[in-house]
C-alpha cells in the first residue's frame, strides 16, 4: 500500500525549471526523509504535495486518491495532509488546546480528542498555555498533535527540528518519531540535515537540482551512494582513484572487495568510496600503508584524523599522497606522527568519467 | 489630512509590527517572492473599486478645470496673488518643518536615550498636542493676544501643534535602534556629537524624513488655524474663492496647484529616503536579539533640559487647555442663535463613526492585496494610496462638490456625501495600521489552517481576522479621531442646517464669541482624547511585544 506517490512531477516558474521529474513512493506507515541542500526544490515539492502550488506535469497521489494530475487539483483542505511547518506555525491567538482542536468539526472541539492528542505528545499539562509561553520543542510537539488531530493520511514535516538547539533537537526528534511510529502514521520529513535523515527515516530520498538522485534505506544510501557527489553529501567521504579487475579494487590503501548487489563497473579505472570509519590506524611498518598525520579534529566522542599516505614507490615520509580522513574512537595521534593504514570491509566504486 | 493628529500613522507602519515578527515576515516575504500567486478576482475587484474612488476626485478636479479652459486657468494662475500665496505657503512650511524637526529630534533623544527624570510623563505629554486640533490651538493663542497673527503666529502655533508628528516616529525608531552601534562608534574613537551625527542620525533618518513629510502635508492642508491667525495661504484663498465668490474656476485652478505642491513634497521625500535606504535597516540588525539601551546621564544639563521640557509642554498643551477652560468659565458672549451642544455632538459621532467603519472596510481588501499578493497591480495601488495622502481635505471636498453638482445633484449637501468624503480622505490612514497588522498574520498560518481542513474563507475568519482585530480597531479609531477634528471639508460639505462640533465652534469663533466657541472645543478635545488613548495603549503594547 502506498501512502504517497509522486510520479513524473515537473514544476517550472517562468524561465526556471525547479522540479525536473520527481518519482517517489512512500509506503504506508513508514517515514521517508527527503534530503536536499537549500535550493534543491524541497520547498516547492512540499508545496505541491500540500496543494499550495500546482504541478506543471506529473501527478501526486495520496492514500490512493489522485490529488493533482496537473489538470485537476484537490483543494489543500480536502487532501488530508497534516503539515508540521518549520517553526510550528501555531496560531498565536489560540491556547495549546484550541490549537490542537482547530482541525476538528465544531461539535468535537470540546470533546476528548484534543486532550488525547496532547497526551500522546506528552504535553497534557500545558493545554491552557499560549504558544509564546512554550519552548521551541514544545511548540513542535503541539504542531504535531494538531496535525494528528485531523486524522491525516499523511504527515509532512518541513524541517521541523532545524530551529531547535542542537541538544534539544535529538530529544524532540526521538519524541516525535516515537509518536509517529506509535500511531502508524505515514510521514515525510523534509530536511537538509543528513544525520537527521539517516537516523530518523526508514527511507531517504536525495533531492538534487529538482531530481530524486537516489531513494534507499539509510544504510544502503550511506554505503553505496549513487554517485560521488551523493557520497560526499550524506557523510564524510574519502574518494580515491583505483583499478577494478573484475573481482577486486586496488587503491593506494590496498585491495578491497566491493559491496554485493552493487552494479559492477567495467574493468578499468574507477572512483572508490572509503568511509572514515573503515580505515583503521595501526603501527607503521607492518603490512599497513605508511602515512603521516597532518591534523586532528577532536570531537569528544570521537576524532577525525587527517592523514597523508605514502604511496608505494614514493620516498617514505614525504606524505605526498591525497589527504584522507580517518575516524578514531580514542587516542587520536598527534599531527606529525607516522601511522599505518588498513581498510576493513567492502567499498563502493563507480567507473571513472572517461578521460580522467 | 486636516485632522493633523492622525496623520501620524502613515509612518507608524513600522511601529507595531516591529520586533519579534521580523523573522517571520522575512520568511513570508521570501516565500511570496518565489511564488507570485494570483489574487482571487473578488479581492482584486474590491481593491480596484476602492483605489479608483481614491483617484476619482482628482479626475473631477481636472475635468472641472478643463471645462473652464486653459486660457482662463493660466490667467488665474499667473496673478501676483498666486506668487504671494506660493511664497507664504512655502516660507511657512519650511519654517514649521525645520522647527518641528529640531524640537522632535531633541526631545525624542532625551526621552529615549537619557536618564531624564519623569520620562513616563514626558512620553505622554509630548504626544498630547495631537489630541488638540490646530484650529483650537490657533483660536486659544489668538484669543490670548491679538499680537499672535501673521507669519510669526502661524509658525508658533503650527510648530507647537505639529512637532509630535515627527516626535512619534523618531522616538519609535530610537527605541528600536540598538545603542550598541553608538557605543561601538565611541569605542572606535568618535566623539559624542560625531557619533550622534554619523550613527544615531542615520538610524532615525527614515523616521525623521517620514515625519517631516507628514508635517509638510499637514501644513499644505491646514485651513482653520491660518484663517484664525489671518495668514493667507492656498487653502484660505481657495476657501474664500469658493464660499464668498463661488468662483469655481479660480478655486479649482488654485487647488490643482496645491495638489502639485503636495505631490512635490511626496516625491521629494521618496527620492531622499530612497537614496538613504541602504542605511534604513541599521535598526533591524538588532531585532533578533534583546535590545540593549544604555541611557546617558544628563549631569549638569538636567535642570536646563527639564526646564525646556516644561516650557514646551506649557506652550503646546498648557496654554491651549487652560485658555479653553478659561473661556468655558466665562458667560456666553454671543448674539448668534444657540446651537444645541448635544445635537452637534451626536452629528459628529454619527458622521465620524460611519466614516471610521466605511474607511476601514474599504481599506481592508486593499491592505490584503498589498500584503499578500504583491504584484504589478499591488505596487500601483500602493502608489495610489500613497499619493492620495497628498490630497488636502479642502481640495477633496471641492472635487466632490463639483461631482455632486454636475453628476449627482441629489447627493449634494447630504450626510452620505460627507461620510464618503471623510472615507476617501482617511482610507490611506486606515491602510497603514491594517497593513502593519496584516503583516503580523503571515500567510503561512492561513496555509497551515487550510492543510488542517479549513476552507479559504474559514481560514480567514478563524486565523487571520482574530490576529488583525486589534489593527482593525486601531485603524477605525484613527479614522474616527481624524474625522472628529476635521474642519475644512466639513465646512464645505455639511448638510444645510446641520452642525457638527467643529462647524459650531467655527461659527462662534468667526464671530469672536470665544466663550461660546469654547464649549464645543472642549467636547472635541475630550472625544479626540478617547481613541487617542486607546491608540497610545495599542502602540505601547506593540512595543512591549517587540
Amino acid at each position: 500500500m502506498t501512502g504517497l506517490s509522486v510520479a513524473g512531477l515537473h514544476k517550472s516558474y517562468p524561465g526556471t525549471p525547479v522540479l525536473r521529474g520527481i518519482d517517489l513512493d512512500v509506503k504506508s506507515g513508514t517515514l521517508t526523509a527527503i534530503l536536499g541542500a537549500s535550493g534543491s526544490g524541497k520547498t516547492t515539492l512540499l508545496r505541491i504535495i500540500t496543494g499550495f502550488e500546482e504541478a506543471s506535469h506529473g501527478s501526486v497521489t495520496v492514500d490512493g486518491t489522485v490529488v493533482d494530475d496537473s489538470r485537476h487539483r484537490v483543494r489543500p483542505e480536502h487532501r488530508r495532509i497534516g503539515l508540521v511547518p518549520q517553526d510550528g506555525a501555531l496560531f498565536p491567538h489560540l491556547t495549546v488546546r484550541a490549537n490542537v482542536a482547530f482541525p476538528l468539526p465544531r461539535r468535537d472541539r470540546r470533546g476528548s480528542r484534543p486532550d488525547e492528542m496532547l497526551e500522546l505528545v506528552g504535553l497534557s499539562g500545558l493545554a491552557a498555555r499560549y504558544p509564546h509561553q512554550l519552548s521551541g520543542g514544545q511548540q513542535q510537539r503541539v504542531a504535531l498533535a494538531r496535525a494528528l488531530a485531523s486524522q491525516p493520511s499523511l504527515i509532512l514535516l518541513d524541517e521541523p527540528f532545524s530551529s531547535l538547539d542542537a541538544g534539544l533537537r535529538a530529544s524532540v526528534r526521538s519524541d516525535v518519531l516515537a509518536v509517529l511510529r506509535a500511531t502508524g502514521t505515514t510521514a515525510v520529513l523534509v530536511t537538509h540535515d543528513q544525520d537527521e535523515a539517516l537516523s530518523a527515516a526508514d527511507h531517504v530520498a536525495i533531492l538534487r537540482d529538482g531530481r530524486i538522485i537516489q531513494a534507499d534505506a539509510p544504510r544502503q544510501l550511506y554505503q553505496c551512494p549513487a554517485d560521488p557527489q551523493t557520497a560526499a553529501f550524506v557523510g564524510t567521504a574519502n574518494l580515491l582513484e583505483g583499478t577494478w579487475d573484475g573481482t577486486r579494487v586496488t587503491t593506494t590503501l590496498g585491495r578491497h572487495g566491493i559491496y554485493a548487489g552493487l552494479e559492477t563497473p567495467q574493468p578499468g579505472q574507477v572512483t572508490v568510496l572509503i568511509r572514515p570509519e573503515q580505515i583503521c590506524l595501526a603501527q607503521p611498518g607492518t603490512d599497513a600503508v605508511p602515512a603521516r598525520v597532518t591534523a586532528t579534529h577532536y570531537h569528544g566522542h570521537d576524532a577525525l584524523v587527517a592523514v597523508r599516505p605514502d604511496p608505494p614507490g614514493s620516498q617514505a615520509g614525504n606524505g605526498d599522497g591525497k589527504e584522507l580522513r580517518v575516524r578514531v574512537s580514542s587516542d587520536a595521534p598527534e599531527p606529525g606522527q607516522f601511522v599505518g593504514l588498513t581498510v576493513r570491509g567492502s567499498v563502493a566504486a563507480w567507473a571513472s568519467p572517461a578521460g580522467s | 489630512m486636516n485632522g493633523s493628529p492622525l496623520a501620524t500613522a502613515p509612518r507608524l507602519d513600522d511601529l507595531p509590527s516591529s520586533g519579534g515578527t521580523t523573522g517571520g515576515e522575512a520568511q513570508a516575504a521570501s516565500a511570496t517572492r518565489v511564488i507570485a500567486r494570483r489574487p482571487p478576482w473578488l479581492l482584486t475587484g474590491l481593491a480596484t473599486l476602492v483605489c479608483v474612488s481614491l483617484i476619482l476626485p482628482v479626475a473631477f478636479l481636472v475635468w472641472q478645470a478643463a471645462g473652464v479652459g486653459w486660457p482662463l486657468i493660466s490667467r488665474l494662475l499667473l496673478r501676483r496673488l498666486t506668487l504671494s500665496l506660493l511664497i507664504n505657503t512655502v516660507e511657512l512650511t519650511l519654517a514649521v518643518t525645520t522647527g518641528a524637526a529640531l524640537i522632535a529630534l531633541g526631545t525624542a533623544w532625551c526621552v529615549e536615550r537619557t536618564r531624564l527624570p519623569g520620562r513616563r510623563v514626558w512620553r505622554v505629554l509630548m504626544l498630547l498636542p495631537l489630541a488638540i486640533p490646530d484650529f483650537v490651538t490657533g483660536y486659544t493663542w489668538s484669543s490670548l493676544s491679538p499680537a499672535v497673527h501673521g507669519l510669526g503666529g502661524a509658525v508658533l502655533v503650527m510648530t507647537l501643534g505639529l512637532y509630535p508628528l515627527i516626535y512619534l516616529p523618531v522616538a519609535a525608531a530610537l527605541r528600536r535602534a540598538d545603542s550598541t552601534l553608538y557605543e561601538v562608534a565611541r569605542g572606535l574613537g568618535t566623539g559624542r556629537f560625531a557619533a550622534f551625527r554619523r550613527v544615531v542620525l542615520p538610524q532615525v533618518r527614515p523616521a525623521l524624513l517620514g515625519g517631516c513629510l507628514l508635517v509638510t502635508l499637514a501644513m499644505l492642508a491646514e485651513f482653520g488655524a491660518f484663517e484664525i491667525l489671518r495668514f493667507q495661504t492656498f487653502t484660505t484663498e481657495i476657501f474664500t474663492e469658493f464660499t464668498l465668490g463661488f468662483n469655481a474656476p479660480a478655486a479649482s485652478a488654485l487647488s490643482l496647484l496645491l495638489v502639485l505642491l503636495s505631490l512635490l513634497a511626496l516625491g521629494g521625500e521618496h527620492v531622499v529616503s530612497r537614496r538613504g535606504s541602504g542605511r534604513a535597516n541599521t535598526g533591524s540588525l538588532a531585532s533578533a536579539r534583546v535590545l540593549r539601551v544604555h541611557r546617558y546621564r544628563l549631569g549638569r544639563a538636567t535642570l536646563p533640559v527639564l526646564g525646556g521640557f516644561v516650557a514646551l509642554a506649557g506652550l503646546s498643551v498648557g496654554v491651549p487647555v487652560s485658555t479653553v477652560i478659561y473661556w468655558r468659565l466665562r458667560p456666553p458672549d454671543t448674539t448668534l442663535p444657540p446651537i444645541p451642544l448635544a445635537g452637534a455632538a451626536v452629528n459628529t459621532l454619527v458622521y465620524a463613526g460611519s466614516a471610521a467603519i466605511l474607511a476601514t472596510v474599504a481599506a481592508f481588501p486593499v491592505a490584503l492585496l498589498l500584503v499578500r499578493h504583491r504584484g504589478r497591480l499591488g505596487t500601483l495601488y500602493e502608489r495610489i494610496g500613497y499619493l492620495s495622502q497628498g490630497l488636502p481635505g479642502l481640495v477633496l471636498a471641492l472635487a466632490l462638490v463639483f461631482f455632486a453638482i454636475h453628476a449627482a445633484y441629489p447627493l449634494y449637501q447630504t450626510p452620505e456625501l460627507l461620510v464618503v468624503t471623510y472615507a476617501i480622505m482617511f482610507v490611506p490612514l486606515a491602510l497603514v495600521s491594517l497593513r502593519a497588522s496584516l503583516a503580523q498574520a503571515p500567510p503561512r498560518l492561513e496555509e497551515t489552517a487550510r492543510s488542517l481542513g479549513c476552507r479559504p474563507t474559514a481560514a480567514l475568519r478563524r486565523v487571520t481576522l482574530p490576529l488583525v482585530a486589534p489593527g482593525i480597531a486601531a485603524s477605525a479609531a484613527l479614522v474616527f479621531l481624524a474625522a472628529v477634528v476635521e474642519l475644512t471639508a466639513t465646512l464645505v460639505l455639511i448638510p444645510t442646517g446641520a452642525n457638527t462640533l467643529a462647524t459650531a465652534f467655527w461659527g462662534y469663533q468667526q464671530n469672536a464669541s470665544y466663550a461660546s466657541a469654547s464649549r464645543y472645543a472642549i467636547v472635541i478635545v475630550a472625544i479626540a482624547a478617547i481613541p487617542g488613548c486607546l491608540l497610545q495603549r495599542w502602540f505601547d503594547r506593540g512595543q512591549e511585544q517587540s
